[in-house]
């Protein structure tokens, strides 16, 4: 090794990762998922929360890379939005201002917190916080805040399937606060309603990865 | 022939009669067409609380929503189209003078005055019967079935019921409708028994009911402390069967004032009738 | 009396401060027309709607073949008919929908009933019309019909000429006999016409604001004491020169004619007398209008 070899590597130690060390976490996960080009899965939600009343629902959902998503399901189905398909390439490293807030053991397991702030306000998406462990690249919590005095977090639970690691349970907590309805019916008493706070449970089951799902699947129109 | 029939038969061959089922049918129709018309629109409109935390699949707008939802014009013309019958049973037959035919037969005034309360009853629960197989049944056909998604006062606010859940609890929901309706057209009803003419208690029975309403909706303390004693307070009963679960102590509840009132105006008007000279 | 289908004991109805009826005391006879005649509002509609227990009485009792009506009312009314004021119908029924629902009140009635009913009061061909396409005398038929659909043993009829034309009424009057001869049943018919209840009724009560003037046989009852006659006579100085000086005939009126009053039962020696005087009689008639009756029984005749 010459010297201006050693000198290089000096100079490379000092600098600063490109793109922060965030985002070098961020994009780890995202490259984790980028082997998955399509896939189908059994969903069923379970619902716990106290202004929702809602049997549990089974869906059959599909997605294929980069984000398309279909739900087939026989009665009406929601899950929740930003977590029921866990899909890291939607957090776009460009679109965010990435910081590390803390590191941490997660199941054993080193982890880290990354706090995503979207950089412009008219982007899609939301401002979250990821926590992403760094043994196997795999997003096991995000939470948000997207509005003032309303909080959600899910903390996800892998399987592995054909090889990949995928959710196999989503379990989300809400915190939307109060939520100040006089909303009545005519003729019925006036009722206030109260905390809109509770835990969605999300299972998945019977993957099919990378089957070469077709585009047409996607092409009829959701109602979502 | 019972007196009950040719009460029935009387009521059913008058065209004022089917003024009621000809309304309803245009305007499910009306509704049901436009809402088809503007469905993706609607469906948006409809899951938007929802759109926006939910990933939502299904068929969201679907014939038990739509019947959800155009039954709460219940409040709006059923009253009047209820009263327009009502309120002629024995009004109308005092101005024909056909009363004194009727009074001067073997039946005593109080069969008589039981059997036009009951065809009463019978064609009130057939108007929103016919309401209700028409929403519902046009709905399947322009939007198909699903579960049924409600959003209701109190909590839980959103209530999911299965299709084969929603088919049951719409189908109650009418069924108090028709006991909802029914307290109108006692109403009704009994200022039939007061005059000779028809106008009158159609006008009175529905002004009684505007009245009643905007008194039980208004936000003050005054008006909140009449609201118990008010029946247009307890007409809401089929909205009860909509919810999940089902308050079965407030159904009750409901059910027993809306017949007590029933009862009530039926008492009045029984005595009103039985007393009353017939000098027309 | 035995055969008394129909008795009032102190009938009285009050409205306000006024009696419409006052301690009415009516007996009508099995299988009779019995006339109830009085001007407009003398009473006779509240009187009948008392029978017919649409209105409640003040005072007084009505007995229907023997019984109280209260108290008996169903059984009783299941065998009297009746028309009160005017026929009023289910305008938007067909008359023998009317017919039907009508008749079902009393009793269950049979397509056969209806249709001889109809016929009777010459209908038939318009059973199935509404009633509302019916003339007021069509009306006064199909009431009269339905009055006799269910065979009634008395039959109330009010005023059941009321408006009808000379044809309408000679028709009505006609079934109202054959109701009686035919048939046996009691006829009660309310009018402001004496020559209707002349022709018709065999016994009559006389009411006038409201209480009982008369009640008898009808030709006791307008033969008896002295009566009206219209005479038209020529020379009219001369007849009425004659009259004057007879003492039992008084000169009431004169115009185109002579209007006098005589003892009931001498107006053939009248006649006699003024042709024998050399006066020419080219009619010699008795008043038979109620205002008439009303001058006469007011002046002294009353019960019989």
């Amino acid at each position: 090794m010459n010297l201006m070899s050693i000198l290089f590597g000096i100079v490379l130690l000092f600098l600063p990762p490109q793109g922060g060390e965030g985002t070098r976490y961020l994009e780890n996960a995202i490259r984790k998922f980028d082997a998955i080009k399509d896939y189908v899965v059994d969903v069923k939600v379970h619902m716990d929360i106290k202004a929702v009343q809602a049997p549990d629902m089974e869906a059959k959902v599909y997605y294929k890379e980069p984000d398309k998503i279909k739900i087939d399901s026989k009665g009406l189905f929601f899950m929740p939005r930003d977590v029921g398909v866990i899909n890291p390439r939607k957090f776009d490293p460009d679109k965010y201002a990435i910081d590390v807030l803390d590191t941490l053991t997660c199941n054993g397991d080193p982890a880290v917190r990354l706090s995503l702030v979207l950089k412009n306000d008219e982007s899609t998406g939301r401002n979250v916080i990821l926590t992403i462990d760094k043994k196997d690249w795999l997003i096991v919590e995000i939470a948000a805040a997207p509005y003032p005095g309303r909080q959600a977090s899910a903390k996800i639970t892998y399987g592995t399937f054909d090889g990949f690691q995928m959710p196999v349970k989503v379990e989300v907590n809400l915190d939307v606060g109060k939520i100040d309805s006089t909303a009545r019916g005519f003729g019925r008493e006036r009722t206030h309603l109260n905390e809109l706070k509770g835990k969605v449970e999300v299972y998945y089951s019977n993957y099919k990865i990378n089957s070469g799902l077709s585009d047409d699947i996607f092409k009829k129109r959701n109602d979502d | 022939m019972s007196l009950f029939s040719i009460e029935v038969q009387k009521t059913f061959r008058r065209w004022r009669t089917y003024i009621g089922f000809a309304v309803i049918l245009a305007a499910v129709v009306l509704l049901e067409v436009i809402i088809k018309l503007n469905e993706t629109q609607m469906a948006r409109s409809f899951a938007g609380g929802l759109n926006s935390d939910f990933l939502v699949s299904g068929n969201v707008l679907n014939a038990w929503v739509i019947t959800a939802f155009i039954m709460n014009s219940l409040y709006i013309h059923v009253p009047f189209l209820i009263a327009l019958v009502a309120g002629d049973m024995v009004s109308s037959e005092a101005t024909s003078g056909t009363l004194r035919f009727m009074l001067i037969r073997p039946p005593s005034r109080s069969r008589i005055i039981s059997a036009k309360f009951l065809a009463m009853l019978f064609y009130t629960a057939l108007l929103i019967l016919f309401f209700g197989v028409l929403c519902i049944g046009i709905g399947l056909l322009f939007f198909g079935g699903g579960d049924l998604i409600k959003f209701q006062p109190g909590l839980p606010h959103i209530v999911v019921l299965p299709a084969h859940i929603a088919a049951s609890r719409t189908g109650l929901a009418f069924i108090a409708a028709i006991l909802s309706m029914s307290v109108v057209g006692s109403l009704a009803f009994l200022f039939s028994t007061l005059v000779d003419n028809s106008i009158g208690p159609i006008i009175g029975s529905i002004a009684v009911v505007i009245v009643s309403f905007i008194l039980g909706n208004l936000p003050f303390e005054f008006t909140e402390s009449m609201r118990p004693y008010l029946f247009t307070t307890y007409m809401g009963i089929w909205q009860l069967l909509l919810d999940n679960p089902i308050d079965w102590a407030e159904v009750g509840k409901y059910a027993l004032v809306l017949l007590g009132y029933d009862a009530a105006f039926f008492a009045v008007a029984y005595y009103v009738f039985v007393r009353k000279d017939i000098k027309s | 009396m035995a055969d008394s289908i129909l008795q009032t004991e102190g009938l009285s109805k009050k409205f306000g401060t006024r009696w419409a009826v006052k301690d009415l005391n009516l007996d009508v006879r099995a299988g009779e027309v019995f006339g109830f005649l009085g001007p407009n509002g003398a009473g006779k509609s509240t009187t009948i709607r008392m029978i017919l227990t649409l209105l409640a009485p003040t005072a007084g009792i009505v007995r229907i073949f023997g019984k109280e009506v209260r108290g008996n009312r169903a059984s009783i009314l299941s065998r009297v008919c009746g028309i009160v004021e005017k026929p009023d119908f289910y305008l938007f029924l067909s008359a023998y929908k009317n017919l039907e629902l009508l008749g079902s009140l009393s009793r269950k009635i049979t397509r056969d009933e209806i249709q001889e009913s109809l016929e009777i009061v010459g209908l038939k061909s318009r059973a199935d019309d509404k009633v509302k396409t019916f003339s007021h005398g069509m009306k006064q038929r199909l009431g009269i019909a339905q009055a006799i659909l269910t065979k009634p043993d008395l039959v109330i009829l009010d005023e059941p000429t009321s408006g009808l034309d000379p044809q309408g009424m000679k028709e009505v009057r006609e079934l109202v006999l054959k109701l009686s001869k035919e048939h046996g049943t009691t006829v009660f018919l309310s009018s402001h016409l004496l020559t209707e209840v002349e022709a018709v009724a065999k016994r009559m009560a006389v009411l006038n604001h409201g209480e009982l003037i008369a009640q008898g046989d009808v030709a006791e009852l307008l033969n008896s004491g002295s009566a009206y006659y219209s005479i038209q006579a020529a020379p009219q100085e001369k007849a009425i020169d004659v009259l004057s000086r007879v003492p039992w005939v008084e000169v009431v009126a004169t115009g185109n004619g002579i209007d006098v009053r005589l003892d009931s039962g001498r107006a053939a020696e009248l006649n006699r007398l003024l042709v024998t005087s050399g006066v020419d009689v080219s009619a010699f008639a008795a008043k038979r209008t109620l205002e008439d009756y009303f001058l006469k029984i007011t002046e002294g005749a009353s019960e019989v």
